[in-house]
């Protein structure tokens, strides 16, 4: 163990995890007002352009955003080293945000140039935040699991931003890829299983004790989940290159079909034996995001015997909606009210007046969010089967109105930086004279307005 | 609640760490016992710390003018065997008294939420002396980190920490159980990063660094 390498302090500054946690609520608004434009047709085949601008919305500007942010956030903590370079940080947000503007744009439009600009704002950005990442795990005082499924999800990222952009590089008509389907289909086992499973799974074990004291997972059951997960990408790209029949399919099949059994198991035990008995929107959206999994599995499945495109669009929205947004919403909640907590009001934590958790995010807006997410959930997910259109269009307004709603909920978060006694605690940009006496080090709008 | 309590404060001094001990060895693995002591029950501690050493845990419940409470555990394992050992059985007790406090409270009986959140305090309070004026210091000394690095950090949070238990108890004096837990709730997220850091992180190079002499060190951590 290297002792000297332990930094406790490394927590960087409030904008930078936040600029990334209120800009991801957006791009989900865009992949809503995307799928209220087009209807069913983004539902129909997997392969089509607008159907993978829809799908990288939501994985890149929904999912990768936040797990970038949090990365930022809890690198520090959970690794015990601090993340080099925090000055470049904004430049990864705005590389990740312009990139993936042009990545859209291009996807459906067609317009040469903006190709070229995609690969100009997400290579740098990927480079910088990889980089980052891979110098504050070669520091880490320790291995542990959770230093472990950080490495293996930034692994997994960094592979399938790369086949991301070999593509990019065939659409540019600078290469002739030899073999696109099936590196394709290792870019999704690495991007989905690698990438978002592993993370999320992390993030689990980190969390889940903490937020309602359950008790640690056992180290077995976590190492267990991790070898699957491992093993899950690896074996997926194998079978992609190797093997022509659609069978060998299930052998990453029940590989990720055991992940996902045996980490569903420990949460549900251990969210079953939890100390504290509070029922907040953080745990209904645990709850969600569990029961997604295997449904977004089942649906593989059947996929895998009836290769009708419905179930794999299906299994779209229950893993990348259902799961995996589910999950990270209610992160989100959690870890966007505390961050502005201790920037702002830890040191003031013993006079009465200090602002509490619930007055940063309360919990009313955020139990009707929930409810704006599971009608969103409800409609895509009969879409997706039916292929219905108006189903589709109104699956895609529910989306806008539940990020839309996520980000109000994200931003006054973002913007408070006062005790209030009231209820109605808007209105708070007018108190940054007042605000500037509490404990926030920086002016208290640097926060929300670069976001 | 069914507490069964050994009363020491009529028993004669010379009896008590007999009657302590006899009650103890009569207890189930992973038991629990309290007791009553008219003053300080560290002097009765210390006989136990040399007849029962590695066999138990104990904590202070309740402090008074002749009045203490504290509690032993039968361990199910011998220890403590080391700081880890030692700290995270306290972190671990005093999240199970959280938690029930909370629901004390959730339930809307303040008297057994004042109960409950007197212990908690009390044992959070003596975990951090502890880790401030002995385990931190010893850290600080081996590694010559002259109080900056990561313990720096640890003691400003203990701070925080305080301050959210005073406004817990604040909103306990007024009454006002749905503020208590409004505070618990944020309370709880300070606590467990805490923990996480030091169970992760800090416990373990500690006892990297501070190695052999640690049966001696922990005997004198026991008695804070
Ligand atoms: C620089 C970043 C990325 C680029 C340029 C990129 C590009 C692409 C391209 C061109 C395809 C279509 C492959 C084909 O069918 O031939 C694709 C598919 C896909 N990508 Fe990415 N990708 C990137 C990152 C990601 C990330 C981070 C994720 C997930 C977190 C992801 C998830 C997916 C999924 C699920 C598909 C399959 C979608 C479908 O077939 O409709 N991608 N990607
Ligand atoms: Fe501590
Ligand atoms: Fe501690």
């Amino acid at each position: 163990m290297n002792r000297k390498g332990l930094r406790l302090d490394q927590a960087p500054p409030l904008h930078l995890p936040l600029r990334f946690f209120l800009t991801a609520p957006l791009f989900g608004v865009g992949a809503g007002l995307l799928l209220a434009w087009k209807g069913a047709e983004l539902l129909l085949t997997p392969w089509s352009f607008p159907t993978l601008a829809l799908v990288h919305l939501i994985t890149l500007g929904f999912l990768t955003m936040v797990m970038m942010g949090a990365l930022y956030q809890i690198t520090p903590v959970l690794v015990g080293t601090p993340v080099p370079g925090t000055g470049l940080v904004w430049l990864v947000h705005l590389g990740l945000v312009c990139g993936l503007a042009a990545l859209t744009l291009w996807l459906l439009t067609g317009a040469p140039f903006l190709n070229w600009l995609a690969v100009a704002g997400l290579l740098p950005a990927f480079l910088i935040f990889l980089g980052q990442m891979a110098l504050a795990l070669r520091r880490a005082p320790t291995w542990n699991a959770t230093v472990f499924s950080i490495a293996l999800a930034v692994t997994a990222l960094a592979l399938a931003i790369s086949l991301g952009l070999v593509f990019l590089g065939e659409f540019a008509a600078l290469w002739q890829l030899p073999a696109r389907r099936p590196l394709a289909t290792a870019h999704v086992y690495l991007a989905l299983g690698g990438w978002v499973g592993t993370l999320i799974t992390g993030v689990g074990y980190a969390v889940i004790p903490m937020f309602y004291l359950s008790g640690k997972f056992p180290a077995h059951l976590t190492w267990l989940v991790m070898a699957f997960q491992l093993l899950l990408p690896i074996s997926g790209s194998l079978v992609a290159f190797l093997a022509p029949s659609p069978v060998w399919h299930l052998i990453p099949l029940l590989i990720a079909a055991s992940a996902t059994g045996v980490f569903t198991f420990a949460v549900v035990r251990a969210l079953r034996g939890r100390k504290r008995r509070i029922i907040d929107s953080t745990l209904r959206y645990w709850q969600t995001g569990i029961a997604c999994a295997p449904l977004s599995l089942a649906s593989l499945a059947v996929f895998t015997f009836h290769p009708e495109f419905r179930w794999l669009m299906a299994f779209g929205v229950l893993f990348l909606l259902g799961f995996a947004m589910s999950i990270l919403s209610g992160m989100l909640y959690k870890i966007v009210a505390f961050l502005v907590w201790l920037h702002r009001f830890s040191k003031m934590a013993g006079k009465m007046d200090v602002p509490l958790l619930r007055d940063i995010i309360p919990h009313r807006p955020t139990a009707l969010q929930w409810w704006t997410h599971l009608l969103m959930l409800g409609l895509l997910v009969v879409a997706a089967l039916t292929g219905h259109d108006g189903l589709a269009r109104a699956g895609g307004l529910a989306l806008v109105v539940s990020c839309g709603a996520l980000f109000l909920i994200l931003l006054r978060a973002a913007r408070f930086n006062r005790p209030t006694t009231s209820t109605e605690s808007t209105g708070i940009t007018a108190t940054n004279s007042s605000g500037a006496a509490t404990a926030e080090p920086q002016p208290p709008s640097q926060g929300s307005t670069e976001a | 609640m069914t507490e069964t309590t050994l009363d020491l404060r009529e028993v004669p001094e010379n009896e008590r760490s007999e009657r302590l001990t006899a009650a103890f060895e009569a207890l189930p693995s992973g038991g629990l016992l309290f007791f009553t002591t008219a003053e300080d029950p560290r002097r009765v501690l210390r006989q136990l710390i040399t007849n029962l050493w590695g066999r138990f845990d104990w904590a202070p419940l309740k402090e008074g003018d002749s009045q203490w409470l504290s509690q032993i555990v039968k361990r199910e394992r011998p220890g403590p065997t080391g700081l880890e050992d030692m700290l995270i059985v306290e972190h671990r007790r005093c999240d199970d008294l959280f938690a029930e406090a909370e629901a004390a409270a959730q339930e809307g009986d303040q008297e057994r939420t004042e109960l409950l959140f007197g212990r908690l305090e009390m044992g959070m309070e003596r975990h951090f002396t502890i880790e401030e004026e002995g385990f931190f210091q010893e850290v600080d000394q081996r590694m010559g980190l002259m109080g900056g690095g990561p313990v720096a950090v640890m003691r400003d949070e203990h701070q925080q920490m305080r301050g959210m238990l005073r406004r817990m108890a604040g909103a306990l004096a007024e009454s006002n159980l749905e503020d208590f837990l409004a505070a618990s709730d944020t309370m709880i997220y300070l606590m467990e990063q805490h923990n996480m850091k030091e169970e992760e992180m800090l416990y373990p190079m500690a006892e990297e660094v501070l190695g052999a002499e640690m049966d001696e060190l922990l005997q004198r951590l026991y008695l804070f």
